[in-house]
């Protein structure tokens, strides 16, 4: 490495209590992105739920350290968990969250904010393509009634 | 050029890191052997910006148990063989030459696939493998796509040839306006 400080995120002050957490969740993403290609969605999206949930702990500790970098971290990574897990409400909420932040960075903003707009943008596609295929399953069922 | 022989056992990962690598381990050894039951494999690893020089090439050779060998990955596609292998690889050279520990996997959009730390500091770990013999076009795209992360810090790329047998592990600071 030159002779230039990497530039890097801090986590100076974090215990041995948050760093069993820390692994505990990427332990979970993993098996949850293992299961998603064994095309096991539902177990998949329990492991993403539970790391979600650890993933906001996380942030919060961040935050309350003054690791304030680390805490958007940890904030993102919660909502594109809870999106993997199929709560796309809440995972827009923790971005809208994340965009009234003053400090966060340009760059890191506009991630989140293109983020959060497909998720919208996806969830009214997910809902009208879901009442397409109820309409179409009870006009098919009732036509095997008749 | 210096050329030093380096050895690593491949079980040492799920100590080495801190995300359940243990995982990765039948992955790469399913691509590491090939259609063999060899209990290692050697692979040339080229160290761009890590360590002291700015260009290093060096000898691995990566072990691992008999026992552990007959282990079958679970069922997924080849491309996702090949990637997760590619994973195992990476937290062997970043931890062997590098002293860094495998921290955290990165979420959507983070333009990298892990965090990466050296105890005080954390950075961008993006990994990429192919059977194919394009690794050097392969590093560059990654590089490019490391260098677009939304946290403005720097990183390093991994990308392993299988076919090949070769490693790129690089340093890459992070540039604004990309």
């Amino acid at each position: 490495m030159s002779q230039q400080l990497a530039r890097g995120i801090s986590r100076k002050g974090l215990d041995v209590a948050f760093e069993a957490d820390e692994e505990r969740k990427s332990n979970l993403i993993l098996k949850a992105q293992l299961l998603r290609e064994q095309e096991m969605e539902d177990e998949a999206a329990a492991k993403f739920a539970q790391a979600a949930m650890i993933e906001e702990r996380l942030s919060y500790i961040c935050e309350a350290k003054g690791l304030i970098e680390k805490s958007f971290v940890h904030r993102f990574s919660a909502a594109s968990c809870w999106a993997q897990a199929g709560n796309f409400y809440y995972a827009i909420a923790l971005c809208d969250d994340l965009l009234v932040c003053d400090d966060l960075p340009d760059r890191l903003r506009q991630r989140v904010h293109n983020y959060a707009h497909t998720l919208r943008v996806r969830r009214t596609q997910w809902y009208t393509e879901l009442m397409l295929e109820m309409t179409k399953s009870e006009v098919e069922a009732s036509r095997a009634l008749n | 050029m210096e050329i030093t022989l380096d050895e690593y056992r491949l079980e040492d990962i799920a100590f080495d890191h801190r995300i359940g690598a243990a995982v990765l381990v039948p992955f790469t050894i399913v691509r590491l052997r090939g259609n063999t039951d060899a209990t290692e494999a050697t692979l040339t690893v080229s160290l761009l910006n890590v360590g002291d020089a700015s260009e290093t090439q060096r000898t691995l050779r990566i072990s691992w148990s008999a026992s552990i060998a007959s282990a079958q990955p679970l069922a997924v596609q080849e491309r996702t063989v090949t990637e997760w292998a590619a994973y195992g690889v990476a937290c062997v050279v970043v931890s062997l030459y590098a002293g860094l520990h495998v921290r955290e996997v990165a979420g959507d959009g983070d333009r990298f696939d892990y965090w990466v730390d050296d105890g005080e500091r954390e950075y961008g770990l993006e990994v990429s493998g192919t059977m194919r013999d394009d690794i050097e076009a392969r590093h560059s795209a990654k590089v490019r796509q490391l260098r677009e992360n939304p946290y403005g810090v720097d990183g390093y790329v991994v990308v392993v040839g299988f076919a090949t047998r070769s490693v790129i592990f690089s340093f890459n600071r992070f540039e604004e306006g990309v």
